[in-house]
């Protein structure tokens, strides 16, 4: 309070600092003493703490771990209006309520709301076509279309369908390998044609997806599919590529044992 | 009932007291004091670590290493309240026995990506020099405890190879089969051997067992020997074709709850024949025992064989001690054979122990350093020299009875097992009712029922749907990480990329959970639909 009485731009500077190391605060998981750096701020600097910092502070307060029923209900109501004044076209602080109440019915809602969850994902990715935060929610909502018990009862077809509908809306490079991730998961579990899945992993491949797990995951996928859609020279090239990039993995023998039976089923060369 | 009150209390108080004085901050103006935790009960391991702390502060004279043994019997107690904790030590080694433990490390740890992808500065001039320290690892720090592939980050670098051995006594192997280092080539083999040695104690009116084991030993020997017979069933229900069950027990949970595997399942039911085949040759009353009992038989040489994970009680034993992998089941089987791909490779199973440094601590700095050292070539030398554990780091010379600990890399997946289901309800269903499995002619057909008549479907699916909440936790915490570092950043960088690929590929666990206890309701009220 001294602060704003001598200086409205020292005032302004402090609570930019004091917002910052709230985040900080947040991204360590010390949300108990982000919550107090953001609400210690509200309270100091009311007519100067922000949209960011009464963001900060609901989403602290929701990962307290003395979380109040009381508390839980003010946050939510928070973020709520953070998105009813978000504006015709929303601030970042507007996107992230609405993707955050998304998550909320998803992930702090026992049992998960997953119907309600999913249109706050679709309220949130429609506000804003390419903004990061909106394809970020159109991932999640691919998710719950791929897999959760949503109250229309989709079928397996529908539910592909739905994914692939938001092929063309998730640009970003990083979300698009988590897109196809999750889309090329559903689609082997409820059974797509295995030359679209194909596809689909080949795209994810040209990414150059840079996590070794699912590097090699997704090579031992690429030459089992090419397999068997008939691409044997392709798969036996995939497997070379694991062996080389993988010699030690927990499934180096299987893939050992399947490129051997292709090699001695074509005219591929050596194993 | 007094007593008991008394004896509660007491526990509390001694619990308590630990607590306070493993709390103690001993620093001084001048002085680091980096606390680190360990679990070794063994004299050697416990003074191999202590001389190890010494020779670290010899190098970096301002930091004097304070070690703490955490008792087994109160660690999981323990561990909970340093997780909560304002102080918790530096570095804390921890195992992931119970399903929670795993929770815990992922909430409260520091991933170590960057560390482990590293080059170890303390391998310089040896043959490691350059290399980062994953690949410095035996086994490539793909274990469990070292690397949680649901979240594609490492957390520990373990600290004890942990491979199960049958370890079996020379002298009477001499005697029994003429040769001290004779061990089975197969399963076959091995049940031979068990044969000969029943009919070598009859012969001599001796009190002698092929095998010494507990209730847990029937656990490890019965899934070591009956892991290959559901090999191939795995693969068949690999519907993402990545030729893993990673994460060994949830993966085989989610199959169940979809219906693709069931107690009648011929692989499994083989499985479970071979449980039986086992027990056979254990000494009568093993569900009764505990491991002191079955040391203290083997130690007797009232047993050939026992099973252990490591050479830790070598020194006890007034005989000489042999080791080998129990000999699993192979293609070529006559009874089990088409239900087997072959040996199983031990990469994601070979190391435990791990140390890891909690999110909250201070000192995260000289804490990476002491772990670089400690996971070193030269350090984790002297530490298998001065202990007899089996190494975890590659070109230590091991012991000769430890380097029959070695992991084999090279194998096959995992098969599934049917005590891996769910988590607490379900193994305690399955603990109680094991009994039945070996009593009669017909008790797999009685332990199956009475599982099914208790119904497993529902234990599992509960036990599921509690962990499917430990995941909502931890996936809250990560978008709120996650949206602090978007705020802090003007675009997404590679970092915010690694983010949400981790994210993404732990909440497709997440995901598969929910279509999985989705599909065993449909499942059941199916079947309730059935006249």
């Amino acid at each position: 309070m001294l602060t704003t009485l001598v200086s409205p731009v020292a005032a302004v500077e402090a609570s930019a600092k004091s917002s910052t190391q709230g985040w900080t605060l947040t991204q360590q998981y010390q949300f108990a003493q982000a919550q107090q750096v953001f609400a210690d701020e509200l309270i100091t600097n009311p007519s100067i703490a922000n949209r960011n910092t009464r963001l900060g502070a609901a989403m602290a307060m929701l990962n307290h771990p003395a979380l109040k029923s009381k508390d839980r209900e003010a946050s939510l109501d928070e973020l709520q209006q953070l998105w009813d004044s978000r504006g015709k076209t929303p601030d970042r602080v507007g996107f992230w309520a609405g993707y955050s109440l998304g998550r909320w019915s998803q992930n702090y809602d026992s049992p998960p709301d997953f119907d309600l969850s999913n249109t706050w994902y679709e309220r949130t990715a429609s506000a804003g076509d390419d903004h990061y935060i909106a394809q970020l929610a159109r991932l999640k909502s691919v998710g719950l279309w791929l897999y959760a018990p949503l109250k229309s009862n989709p079928n397996p077809a529908t539910r592909v369908s739905e994914a692939l509908a938001m092929d063309s809306k998730i640009t970003d490079r990083g979300l698009r390998i988590s897109y196809l991730i999750l889309l090329i998961d559903g689609m082997l579990l409820h059974q797509s044609d295995h030359q679209d899945v194909l596809t689909r992993l080949q795209e994810i491949w040209a990414l150059n997806i840079p996590a070794s797990d699912t590097r090699a995951k997704t090579l031992c996928q690429l030459g089992t599919l090419s397999a068997m859609v008939g691409y044997q020279e392709q798969a036996i090239a995939y497997y070379r590529q694991f062996l080389v990039e993988f010699p030690a993995d927990i499934r180096t023998q299987l893939v050992r044992d399947r490129l051997a039976e292709l090699v001695s089923t074509s005219k591929g060369g050596q194993p | 009932m007094k007593w008991i009150q008394l004896i509660i209390l007491t526990a509390i108080f001694g619990l308590c007291a630990f607590i306070v004085i493993s709390r103690q901050s001993e620093t001084s103006d001048s002085k680091i004091v980096l606390r680190v935790s360990h679990l070794f009960r063994e004299p050697a391991a416990e003074a191999a670590m202590e001389a190890i702390g010494k020779e670290y502060s010899q190098l970096h004279p301002r930091v004097t290493v304070k070690f703490l043994k955490v008792p087994p019997s109160i660690f999981l107690q323990w561990f909970r309240i340093q997780l909560v904790s304002d102080a918790p030590p530096d570095i804390v080694q921890y195992q992931l026995w119970h399903r929670d433990l795993r929770q815990m490390v992922a909430q409260g740890f520091e991933p170590i990506n960057e560390l482990v992808e590293q080059p170890n500065p303390y391998n310089r001039g040896t043959s490691l020099e350059g290399i980062p320290l994953r690949e410095t690892y035996i086994d490539g720090l793909q274990g469990e405890e070292a690397f949680f592939p649901e979240m594609g980050a490492y957390f520990g670098l373990p600290y004890r190879g942990v491979t199960l051995r049958v370890v079996y006594n020379r002298d009477l192997m001499a005697k029994i089969r003429g040769d001290p280092d004779w061990t089975p080539e197969n399963w076959r083999e091995f049940i031979a051997l068990c044969e000969q040695t029943v009919a070598y104690a009859q012969e001599n009116n001796l009190k002698l067992f092929p095998i010494a084991a507990d209730k847990f030993g029937i656990y490890l020997m019965g899934n070591e020997a009956s892991i290959g017979v559901s090999q191939k069933l795995a693969l068949r229900t690999n519907y993402d074709y990545d030729f893993t069950l990673r994460t060994a027990n949830l993966y085989p949970s989610l199959r169940f709850l979809r219906g693709e595997w069931s107690l009648r399942s011929p692989e499994v039911l083989a499985g479970l024949d071979i449980y039986r085949e086992v027990a056979r040759y254990m000494q009568p009353g093993f569900l009764q025992f505990d491991v002191s009992d079955v040391n203290f038989q083997f130690l007797q040489g009232h047993a050939l064989m026992t099973i252990a994970g490591g050479p830790s009680f070598s020194d006890q034993a007034n005989f000489s001690l042999g080791a080998f992998r129990i000999p699993g089941l192979k293609p070529d089987d006559q009874e089990y054979g088409d239900y087997v791909l072959g040996p199983y490779s031990e990469a994601t199973h070979a190391t435990t122990y791990a140390f890891g440094i909690p999110r909250d601590t201070e000192q995260k700095e000289i804490a990476r350093d002491f772990l670089q050292f400690l996971t070193s070539q030269q350090t984790n030398q002297k530490f298998t020299q001065s202990s007899g554990e089996v190494p975890v780091i590659r070109d230590v010379q091991a012991t000769p009875l430890a380097s029959k600990f070695l992991p084999h890399l090279d194998g096959y997946i995992y098969g599934i097992l049917p005590r891996g289901l769910g988590n607490t309800s379900t193994r305690q269903l399955f603990s109680e009712n094991l009994y039945r499995l070996f009593q009669g002619e017909d008790g797999v057909e009685k332990f199956v029922t009475e599982l099914e008549e208790k119904n497993i479907m529902k234990v599992t699916a509960r036990d599921i749907r509690t962990l499917a909440q430990n995941y909502q936790r931890n996936l809250r915490e990560t978008d709120a990480a996650f949206m602090a570092k978007i705020y802090q950043s003007e675009h997404p960088t590679e970092l915010l990329d690694a983010h949400i690929l981790s994210q993404t590929v732990f909440e497709l666990d997440f995901l598969r959970i929910v279509y999985s206890l989705d599909q065993a309701d449909k499942l059941e009220s199916s079947l309730s639909r059935t006249p």
